[in-house]
């Protein structure tokens, strides 16, 4: 069963989730070999992330254009969610705390935020 | 924020899921385990809903609440819909359910989206993408390389399913019992 955290440990345990925010944060994609590719990840490594961000409701898959009706096949997009945009500021706030900790320590800098 | 759990009850006669025991083991106040035979679609959804009770996620589902004599279903889901402040709407899809009694729910649901009283991000469409081929429906990429959502259970009533989603619902595929509580337990809160 599920823990009231489950969501932030499995976020803050994936460093491809940090990049997964800050690349939807740019907008939307419909193309998830643009996303996978831009991560830098394995199709199934990516498939899981997906799964988990999607269920954990930090990122979400929907139409892309709403209210248009199809008989068949229905485009759908990529896009962050409010929690996942809350998400991301969170992280970032971690990222700074932690960026000031290697500072200090005199370690490599680790930029999880960024996307290649 | 309260959810409504819609969703099938019974499984289509050539269908016969592996529920986990978990997912029926707790039910909801004055509902009785039925003796012999497995679980059906309603009662996975009775027991979901109790888990989700017990995580403090506000949940119920239609048939948790007596009709009232000469009460219309359709005015029946709109009395529950008002006097629990639902706005959280998921929509469980499991492959291989029987789905003919869903009608009033998801008319009215997909007319209310398309007036827009219900916003899409209030409607989670839960289906199931097994891996042992249970596959309720699919997101697959095209020969341009676009992302499309399609049913793969044709000829089941499922035309609606992909209505919602042209609506504006918002896809959630599960692969066990266990991930699908999760899920909604994120959703409702």
């Amino acid at each position: 069963m599920a823990t009231a955290d489950k969501h932030l440990v499995y976020v803050l345990g994936h460093p491809e989730a940090w990049k997964l925010l800050a690349l939807l944060e740019a907008g939307s994609q419909d193309r998830y070999e643009h996303v996978r590719k831009a991560l830098g990840m394995h199709p199934q490594a990516f498939q899981r992330l997906l799964y988990w961000m999607r269920g954990y409701g930090f990122v979400r898959v929907r139409a892309a254009r709403p209210g248009k009706a199809y008989r068949a096949a229905v485009p759908v997009h990529l896009e962050m969610s409010p929690k996942g945009q809350a998400m991301l500021e969170f992280l970032r706030g971690v990222e700074k705390v932690a960026q000031a900790r290697r500072e200090s320590l005199g370690l490599h800098h680790a930029e999880l935020l960024s996307v290649a | 924020m309260t959810l409504i759990l819609l969703g099938p009850s019974a499984w289509l006669h050539t269908t016969r899921p592996r529920i986990p025991p978990w997912v029926v083991q707790i039910l909801p106040p004055g509902v009785e385990a039925r003796p012999g035979a497995g679980p059906n679609a309603k009662d996975v959804r009775f027991g979901l809903v109790a888990r989700l009770r017990l995580a403090n996620v506000h949940a119920t589902a239609l048939e948790l609440h007596p009709d009232r004599t000469g009460e219309a279903p359709v005015d029946k889901l709109l009395r529950v819909v008002e006097d629990h402040h639902i706005d959280q709407f998921a929509i469980y899809w499991p492959y291989g359910a029987v789905r003919p009694a869903l009608d009033v729910e998801i008319g009215w649901l997909l007319h209310a989206m398309q007036r827009g009283e219900i916003p899409g991000d209030q409607v989670g469409v839960f289906y199931e993408c097994g891996p042992e081929g249970h596959k309720a429906a699919r997101e697959r990429t095209t020969a341009d390389g676009r992302l499309v959502f399609e049913a793969l259970e044709h000829e089941k009533r499922t035309t609606a399913y992909q209505t919602f989603v042209s609506r504006g619902a918002l896809l959630i595929p599960w692969s066990s019992y266990e991930d699908l509580f999760e899920f909604l337990e994120a959703f409702g809160r």
